[in-house]
């Protein structure tokens, strides 16, 4: 090892605060937002989304170099610390700082993974919130060909991304399982050749599940999605199906498919329907009590009949953030209680906020992750830059349809002129209301739900339902962020750990 | 519905330039209709709720809220104004392919006690 003969710099003591006294007050600003939050508090995030809580007022003594190095020298630091002020004008470290940012925008640099096969849109159900299925025996009209399935498989390849998520979806993906054998067998062969990693999933709402599909997905590793509503009561009454016992079959799903591929390759996603609103601890209790770590507060879908009726949607996720919150009380009062069990959704805002790393979280991201991080192959062939695409051109909008596998090649899809008619709407940084908001760093843009809910990609903020449930969630966590055993539960919840 | 009655108006003094103003109201516009008005040594700015009648209490409200977020939009344009350039260079440098090794001028020594500038001289 060199050692430095320079004694100064052997010593492992912290040096006094006069050592770090330059004898001015001088100080740069570095690029951040900021917010005023409950408590009296500020909060300041910057761009790369490190964030500090400080007492109303500091902005504003900050901003007008009315801040002391020597009388606030605690926020002071804290600030120097946490790379929202430099003393040089040219921060020393900014090639960290510019590392911190580019973790942040990482989900880039391995471009679209998450491959979305619509397998088949017939369904036996009739969920009143689904506008996509099909109650239909013709398998010619509504399952994807296998040439459909094989120029999809082949362009799924051409992605630069190692890891590859192939997601059979619906209708009734299991309808159609001599089709998902087909593909998965063919994409495995295929990845082998090419070096990439394939993970498959299944979502379906298992009551076409038989002991050949299971054995089936054990060989081949492949993870299960299912739709749980919460109770029967819920369930049943959002999930129509001849008998009225969709929430039964589920539940015998769950648990065959628990058996056969073990606990952790089975989840289930649930869709808040208005009935649902009025169910928030009930809910929590019954994936609890089915043994599931975790639930997915999805907050409900515009993409419904009223999907342009914004002044309903307004209503409805003010009606969906006090449900979440009840929800997430309750999720909360189960770990206080010594139990591990956390909400996705809520997951993913805290690894934004207090971890460097980006999270894989299509409608959270900047630029959005439409065709950059998701695509669909929908059962016809056509192209589509997201699932919530796919549902607004059965609605006779294809505004984000990219193209046809019968017609379209890679280069046309991912670069042609149509993806780049989004471009301007995909970041938040630019978008008005956004590009001044303190979350804009975790937040996300969702061009295709804005245009679905307000006939305009960019958005209007302050009517925004997208806007308004995130502002509201993140206010809610960092408010309840400031209650130390809270935040010691979060980060259980990020790492996934039960300390 | 008495249309003077159901408007508010209020004085935004130069200080406030357009865009901090416009980023301000912008806010505002999801429930009231904003006029926005040049006027001598500032701007006028009306005010009135979209198809309700406008309580009293609300008027005042709405004033309060308006004062508030102007002084915000106003410091957030000088962080904006002052951060611009440094913004830019750690955008750049975050996305440049250069994969120059530079070793940091600070004046903060390693922690475990040895000098990064010497050790990367004598180990080329
Ligand atoms: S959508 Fe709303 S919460 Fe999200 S960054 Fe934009 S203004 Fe902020």
């Amino acid at each position: 090892m060199i050692l430095n003969s320079d004694k100064e710099r052997f010593t492992r003591k912290f040096k006094d605060f006069s050592d770090f006294d330059t004898g001015n007050e001088l100080y740069h600003l570095l690029p951040f937002r900021f917010r005023r939050i409950a408590n009296n508090r500020e909060l300041l995030v910057n761009d790369w989304g490190d964030y500090l809580l400080v007492d109303n007022g500091v902005v504003d003594k900050l901003v007008n170099r009315r801040l002391s190095k020597v009388l606030d020298a605690e926020v002071y630091h804290d600030l120097l610390a946490n790379f929202f002020i430099s003393e040089k004008p040219v921060p020393s470290l900014i090639d960290l700082i510019s590392t911190r940012y580019r973790t942040k925008k990482s989900f880039l640099d391995s471009f679209t993974s998450l491959h979305i096969f619509v397998i088949s849109l017939r369904c036996d159900h009739s969920c009143h919130y689904c506008q996509v299925s099909r109650v239909s025996a013709d398998k010619h009209l509504y399952d994807m060909n296998e040439q459909h399935i094989i120029k999809g498989i082949e362009m799924m390849l051409m992605s630069p991304a190692q890891h590859l998520t192939m997601e059979f979806q619906g209708g009734e993906s299991l309808l159609a399982f001599e089709k998902i054998k087909f593909a998965v067998q063919l994409a495995k062969q295929r990845a082998e050749d090419k070096n990439k990693i394939l993970t498959f999933v299944i979502c379906s709402n298992l009551v076409p599940l038989t002991e050949e599909i299971l054995e089936f997905c054990k060989e081949y590793n492949i993870l299960i999605s299912t739709s749980l509503d919460g109770p029967s009561y819920v369930h049943n009454k959002n999930r129509h199906r001849p008998g009225k016992n969709s929430y039964e079959l589920a539940l015998s799903g769950i648990f065959r498919a628990r058996e056969v591929l073990g606990e952790d390759a089975v989840s289930a996603l649930l869709t808040t329907s208005s009935l649902s609103l009025q169910y928030p601890v009930e809910i929590v209790d019954e994936y609890f009590n089915l043994g599931f770590k975790s639930i997915f507060l999805r907050p409900i879908s515009p993409y419904g009949f009223a999907v342009k009726n914004n002044t309903k949607n307004y209503y409805e996720s003010e009606a969906f953030v006090e449900f979440y919150k009840k929800a997430l009380n309750r999720i909360i009062e189960y770990n206080l209680n010594g139990h591990f069990f956390r909400e996705d959704y809520a997951t993913i805002l805290l690894k934004k906020m207090v971890t460097p790393f980006p999270v894989g979280y299509v409608d959270l991201q900047s630029p959005a992750g439409m065709i950059s991080s998701v695509i669909v192959f929908n059962y016809n062939g056509e192209i589509y830059a997201s699932d919530e695409s796919r549902m607004l051109a059965e609605m006779n909008d294809y505004t984000f349809r990219l193209g046809s596998l019968d017609t379209h090649e890679y280069n046309d899809i991912f670069y042609g002129s149509q993806s780049k008619a989004y471009s301007e709407a995909l970041l938040n940084e630019s978008l008005p209301g956004c590009s001044d908001c303190a979350y804009q760093p975790y937040c996300g843009a969702d061009p295709v739900l804005h245009h679905a809910t307000q006939g305009d990609m960019i958005g209007h903020r302050p009517t925004s339902v997208f806007c308004h449930r995130n502002m509201a969630l993140f206010d809610y966590l960092f408010d309840l962020m400031q209650d130390k055993r809270m935040e010691r539960i979060f980060r259980n919840w990020i790492t996934g750990t039960h300390a | 519905m008495d249309v003077y009655n159901n408007c508010i108006e209020i004085f935004v003094p130069s200080q406030y330039n357009m865009q901090v103003v416009h980023k301000c109201l912008y806010w505002f516009t999801g429930k009231y209709d904003i006029e926005i008005i040049d006027a001598v040594n500032g701007i006028n700015v009306k005010i009135s709720p979209l198809n309700v009648p406008f309580k009293e209490d609300e008027k005042n409200e709405i004033r309060i809220r308006i004062n508030k977020s102007l002084i915000d939009y106003y410091l957030r344009e000088q962080i904006q104004k002052e951060t611009k350039t440094i913004r830019e260079l750690i955008i750049a440098k975050a996305f440049s392919h250069f994969d120059d090794e530079i070793i940091p001028e600070s004046l903060v020594s390693d922690p475990i006690g040895f000098d990064p500038h010497k050790l990367s001289n004598d180990t080329k």
